[in-house]
């Protein structure tokens, strides 16, 4: 087939384009009333190139990997191969599963894929969702308990998902026998075996604790503890995620059966973003593949950015190598110009050439700005007024680093970054003041991490439902339980009050915060109305059954409001966040601030990102550079000349904050 | 696949943890009223949707709510069906929702704790864990129909929205009307529809395009041309479903027998019976005939399809569907009262359900370890009178007529010693099945494990009485008891000690000679005899010199003498039927032979061996 033979037979089988007029015609004349194009400039499918019509045309009889540069139109692509199978679909009860890595990413499919085959919800037999949900949907939850042993409660049989940072009361029980290298008894879900390397891996989060834990060489018997915990955090029912997929895999190579059923069940599956597959996934997926379903892998190596999570882009490569899956390309990239698509192929020294379609609207699409050590936070002003008068809409761009911890040097809040009870509370009712809406979810997060910590530290919690401990029912319950707490203390001048001394704060909050919680309970019901909430006390006075709300140590004189980062400017819309959270994204301008420094990090300072040209800091960079298709700004401290002389040398132009080129 | 088992917590009147089990095929659900039967259908229809039952919100009454008023209504409701035999097609589908063995399950969990707005918190799962994948599609390979007790055939056949006519229609034109629709062309008949109502309108002249002239006009002049409606006087409006919705069925009273579409008649016209019927082969058509292929699991719900049929009828009707579910498996429920019914399918189909201490129980027949030369004997012999054991709230199983006759009345003299308990038979809700034999281990089976399979028993309590039948010519008196020859007797030591059923034998010979033998009762038995003889013979005069004896004094040999001779010459139910008559009529009293005072006193629920 020629493309346009390929084009008419898509249009027809996809929109039923009648066969007498051409595509274009199609779109002109009964293209007004069609949802699937009428928003549109042009036919949606004669707009494809050639390479995206021969995925979506490939067979889905035999294993693909689908190599697609960003900005490819890999999403439609995938959308239109969707809705094409699906439409012809004949392998009922059996169904096509796409999973992607994002709930939001996986939304956006879905929407494509309901565009082209004109339904509302995809739903039964295909599935299109995150590969998590997937897993333990379709595995692990009905089928986890034949291999853990799990009894169930209520007849209820769905595992518990810990995190493996979680640090709940309850977990006290599952700790193991002996401590590890100095660092106290693990709790179960702290570790997990690899199956891969045969290794216990540590992962609590905590980085120096472990480190030592993982350096050890285990004994036998510390092995048989470590292992036999496992066991028994499993058989009550919980399971980290890396747990999880371990059993997932032991259920499909110990119930041949049932692999198969599964592969029937979906004998056709698309991974979205295969680079972040982790060693696991792919053995899960292949378990599949020997049972007859086909795999297509669509991805871009170069995009893998979760080695902390254990996966290597190499082990991809390898494994579509080995199985002779068909390698097909998407290599043009509809989303940047060319200036910007060539430094990232030069980031990553990618041999792929990458032709672009767009042509560049900036003078200088790859900007450089160099700023003073002390002058990260008012990176979002320059870049906010950059962008105005460079006329690019600050709605569609972002400001990203790789840490959290800068990304909070930019923008007010952020979970991660509060670490003790008093600054959560501190925090809670700070943001509840401002009330934006953004800040409000945040101060909802807070203020429920701190009253399960403080009140229901033995409940296991719904960290994404506001720490919503596992005896309240309702999510809404708890979130209207929290918004009336936080809403009665913001009117309460003794506790709104952040002006005051963290002394006098943490006394009020001690003479005060119980009688809202108790007078808020009052209209909720069971089982949160039967809950007497004891005041809290001091350290001094600490009593068993009390929660202890403590003054920080030497910091009893100090502002209360002086650990609260303030808004660089309240107003600015634009979005301050990580590299990973703009992954699969598309924007118009995207500044990557780098850290101010080497130290603690192995990829957030710009000269990692251009040292090692396959290493993940290279890939981050990549990540990030290739989202925008106008403006790219690296944000980086104050480079020597040569290091200019390096920068300008790569393409771009380099500012310093005082500097303007418009 | 098939629905297997029902499990049900909570719900209606099931207090605790109630489970039924169901087989491919007919069920037929027997027992007495409030002993859950619609609680089992209604809890089917929750669970698997049913269309005009599994969305309705559950209220208050649906908690099981204790008469006691100490006691609290149930915290929350489950119910659990268990699916069974699925197709590989089947388990891939339903994959989330099974175990490693293929079985699935679906869960309803309700909460009673309404919201403000007085609703019920309501978790569904399928298979073991609530968090597994469900797809609610998979409830559209479900096809569940359900017929009510009371139907209102009539309302359901004639033109409507709720049209169960319309329904068959649109599904036997489910995938034309679809590919009507991709296409943008009318339907076949929505064309021919069209095609009349331009005729009918293009009659000039005829009186119904005048009187839409007329209307048209009035409806201008008094609105005006910027307010005015436009009409048009046609048959129905011209789409697929408003004409089908328009349709009725109307009946000829024999098949074949009409010469033309006016001889059919309104449904109004006819009998209640056969517009059930008429209702019935609909949904059945339905059901059988427009499923996909995508149909896992047809299940058709009936309560009391007797209702305004004949007997015969009835037994047609129910083998009839015993047949479709074979053939077009579906999986058919009925609960029913009829012992017409109960007695014309074969055991194997029917549930009992009883309660016990205040508990529903449901025990299938087939479970109750009937060998297969039982359960055919029984199927055989089941009829109307003898399938009344099946809503007996006891049960006294006799050998013969004269026992059929006696009993009722032999009853009262026993229950009247007896404090606590009814007064008759009827009162006790103690049927007396007439075996017309000794085919104890076939009917008792039911009722006790008697061939130890370790199978289940139906919990309702059982009595038989039989005879010790010793050889011919024998005359056993107390003193010198001779040992019967009866293959009964075997199954005495089985049946006395299960929780359900008993077993007394003539300690003597036969139910007359015992019951002659028992104290003065020659005194007026013999009389009665007598009044049965019909010719001047040897006979009458034997008789009458019996009688003239002095039974107190008499002795037991002579007694004996007097009993055989009695027993050898009368007819059995001519005989019964006299003495009964003499009991109600005459007041007299008789002494009851303790063996059938325990029978009846067991059978009414009273402890025969108490103080």
């Amino acid at each position: 087939m020629d493309r346009e033979a390929k084009t008419e037979y898509l249009a027809r089988s996809i929109c039923g384009k009648p066969p007498d007029v051409t595509p274009s015609e199609c779109h002109s004349s009964l293209g007004w009333n069609n949802p699937l194009c009428h928003e549109y400039e042009a036919c949606r499918i004669a707009e494809k190139s050639e390479q995206q019509l021969n995925y979506i045309l490939s067979s889905i009889k035999e294993c693909v990997f689908l190599k697609a540069c960003p900005g490819s139109g890999k999403t439609e692509a995938v959308g239109m191969k969707a809705a094409f199978e699906m439409m012809r679909w004949k392998e009922t009860p059996g169904g096509i599963a796409v999973l992607a890595f994002t709930n939001n990413a996986a939304k956006v499919i879905e929407k494509r894929a309901g565009q082209f085959a004109g339904v509302k919800k995809i739903g039964y037999p295909h599935f299109i969702g995150t590969i998590d949900s997937w897993l333990h949907g379709y595995i692990a939850h009905p089928f986890a308990h034949f291999v853990t042993g799990y009894d169930g409660k209520d007849g209820d049989h769905s595992i518990r998902v810990v995190d493996n940072t979680s640090q709940a009361d309850f977990l006290n029980a599952f700790k193991t026998s002996y401590g590890l290298g100095q660092t106290g008894n693990p709790t179960a879900n702290q570790y997990f075996f690899d199956t891969e390397t045969g290794k216990y891996i540590f992962a609590s989060g905590k980085q120096s604790k472990d480190g030592k834990r993982t350096s050890q060489t285990l004994k036998e018997w510390q092995e048989a503890d470590l292992e036999s915990t496992k066991m028994r955090f499993e058989k009550a029912g919980f399971a980290t995620y890396q747990d999880i997929e371990r059993i997932c895999l032991k259920l499909l190579s110990d119930y041949e059966e049932f692999a198969q059923l599964l592969s029937r069940r979906f004998p056709f599956i698309v991974i979205d973003e295969c680079q972040d597959l982790s060693w696991r996934q792919i053995h899960i997926l292949d378990n599949l593949r020997l049972h007859g379903t086909a795999l297509h892998l669509i991805g871009d190596l170069n995009q893998a950015i979760y080695e902390f999570k254990k996966v290597v882009p190499e082990k991809v490569a390898e494994y579509t190598h080995e199985k002779n899956f068909n390698v097909l390309p998407l290599s043009i990239n509809y989303r940047s110009c060319q200036q910007i698509a060539d430094l990232c192929t030069n980031i990553v020294c990618s041999t792929d050439g990458v032709t672009t379609i767009p042509i560049n609207k900036q003078e200088y699409p790859c900007v450089c700005l160099s700023f003073e050590r002390g002058e990260m936070m008012e990176l979002p002003v320059w870049f906010s007024g950059y962008l105005d008068r460079s006329g690019i809409d600050k709605q569609r761009s972002a400001i990203v680093t790789r840490s959290w911890a800068n990304v909070s040097r930019m923008r007010p809040a952020n979970s991660r970054q509060v670490g003790k009870y008093q600054e959560r509370l501190a925090m809670a009712i700070h943001l509840w003041k401002t009330g934006c809406r953004q800040a409000t979810e945040d101060a909802l997060k807070f203020f429920g991490c701190f009253v399960t910590e403080k009140y229901f530290p033995k409940q296991p919690t719904n960290n994404r439902e506001h720490y919503r401990p596992e005896f309240v029912d309702s999510a809404l319950t708890w979130r209207l339980f929290l918004a009336a707490v936080l809403g009665k203390c913001c009117q309460d001048e003794r506790l709104c009050n952040l002006g005051q001394t963290w002394e006098n704060w943490a006394q009020a909050t001690r003479n005060t915060l119980h009688e809202h919680l108790n007078t808020s309970v009052n209209t909720l019901g069971a089982p949160l109305s039967e809950y007497d909430f004891h005041p809290l006390v001091g350290k001094n006075r600490k009593h068993e059954s009390f929660p202890v709300f403590a003054t920080p140590q030497g910091k009893g004189n100090n502002q209360v409001s002086s650990i609260i980062p303030s808004y660089p400017s309240a107003q600015t819309p634009l979005r301050i966040t990580t590299i990973h959270n703009v992954k699969g994204e598309t924007l118009e301008a995207l500044m990557l601030v780098s850290a101010l420094d080497k130290r603690g990090t192995n990829d957030g300072y710009w000269t990692q990102w251009l040292d090692d040209l396959t290493s993940e800091a290279a890939r981050l960079a990549y990540v990030a550079s290739s989202r925008p298709r106008q403006l790219i700004v690296w944000a980086v401290p104050k480079p020597s000349r040569t290091e200019t002389d390096r920068l300008a040398k790569m393409g771009f132009k380099v500012l310093s904050m005082s500097e303007d080129v418009n | 696949m098939y629905l297997r088992e029902l499990h049900i917590d909570g719900y209606k009147p099931f207090r605790e943890a109630f489970t039924v089990s169901l087989q491919e095929g007919l069920n037929v659900i027997v027992g007495e009223n409030a002993s859950g039967k619609t609680a089992i259908i209604d809890a089917i229809r929750i669970l698997l949707r049913e269309d005009e039952f599994g969305y309705t919100p559950v209220t208050e009454s649906d908690f099981h709510r204790p008469f006691d008023s100490s006691q609290e209504s149930a915290q929350a409701f489950r119910l659990r069906a268990g699916f069974a035999d699925l197709s590989y097609e089947e388990h891939v589908a339903f994959l989330p929702c099974s175990d490693m063995d293929g079985n699935a399950s679906l869960t309803l969990l309700v909460d009673n704790k309404p919201n403000h707005l007085g609703r019920y918190k309501r978790t569904l799962w399928g298979g073991e864990s609530q968090a597994s994948m469900f797809e609610w599609e998979l409830f559209d390979t479900i096809n569940l129909v359900y017929l009510p007790p009371l139907r209102d055939a009539e309302s359901r056949l004639s033109e409507g929205k709720s049209s169960r006519l319309a329904r068959l229609l649109k599904n036997l034109q489910r995938q034309a009307i679809q590919e009507a629709k991709q296409k943008g062309e009318p339907l076949p008949l929505e064309k021919e529809v069209h095609d009349f109502n331009e005729q009918l309108s293009s009659v000039e002249d005829g009186a119904i395009a005048q009187a839409n002239d007329l209307i048209r006009e009035r409806l201008i002049e008094s609105l005006g041309s910027v307010f005015g409606q436009d009409a048009r006087i046609q048959f129905s409006e011209v789409s697929f479903n408003r004409i089908v919705e328009s349709l009725r069925l109307l009946f000829f009273p024999n098949i074949g027998g009409a010469s033309s579409p006016a001889d059919f008649r309104v449904l109004d016209e006819n009998s209640l019976g056969y517009n059930n019927m008429l209702y019935l082969a609909t949904v059945l058509a339905e059901l059988t005939e427009t499923h996909d292929e995508k149909d896992y699991l047809r299940v058709l719900l009936i309560e009391e399809p007797e209702a305004h049929l004949h007997p015969q009828l009835q037994i047609r009707l129910l083998k009839y569907l015993e047949r479709t579910a074979r053939e077009k498996d579906v999986q058919v429920v009925v609960t029913t009262h009829s012992p017409v019914l109960a007695s014309s399918v074969s055991l194997d189909t029917i549930i009992k359900l009883c309660v016990v201490n205040g508990m529903p129980r449901a025990i299938a027949l087939h479970s109750c370890g009937l060998t297969d030369n039982s359960k055919a004997f029984l199927d055989r012999w089941l009829d109307a009178t003898k399938s009344t054991l099946l809503f007996a709230r006891g049960i006294i199983l006799v050998e013969g007529i004269a026992e059929a006759m006696l009993l009722p009345e032999l009853a009262k003299i026993a229950l009247r010693e007896h404090e606590g308990l009814p007064e008759t038979l009827e009162d006790a809700g103690v049927s007396i099945i007439n075996m017309n034999g000794i085919y104890f281990k076939h009917f008792m089976q039911l009722f006790s494990d008697l061939c130890e399979s370790d199978s289940n028993s139906i919990p309702v309590r059982c009595a038989g009485i039989t005879d010790n039948d010793p050889p011919n010519g024998s005359k056993p008196t107390p003193s010198s008891l001779v040992r019967g020859k009866n293959p009964a007797l075997n199954l005495q030591e089985a049946a006395n000690t299960s929780d359900w059923a008993r077993l007394y034998a003539s300690p003597l010979k036969t139910f007359e000679y015992d019951l002659a033998m028992e104290e003065y009762n020659l005194k007026v038995l013999l009389p009665v005899a007598l009044s049965l003889v019909d010719t001047d013979g040897s006979i009458r005069e034997r008789y009458e010199e019996l009688i003239r004896k002095n039974w107190h004094t008499e002795s037991e040999d002579n007694r004996a003498d007097a009993s055989n001779y009695l027993l050898e010459h009368i007819d059995k139910g001519e005989f019964a039927q006299a003495l009964a008559t003499q009991l109600i009529s005459s007041r007299e009293l008789i002494s009851v032979p303790e063996y059938i005072s325990k029978a009846i006193i067991w059978a009414c629920g009273g402890n025969p061996d108490g103080p």
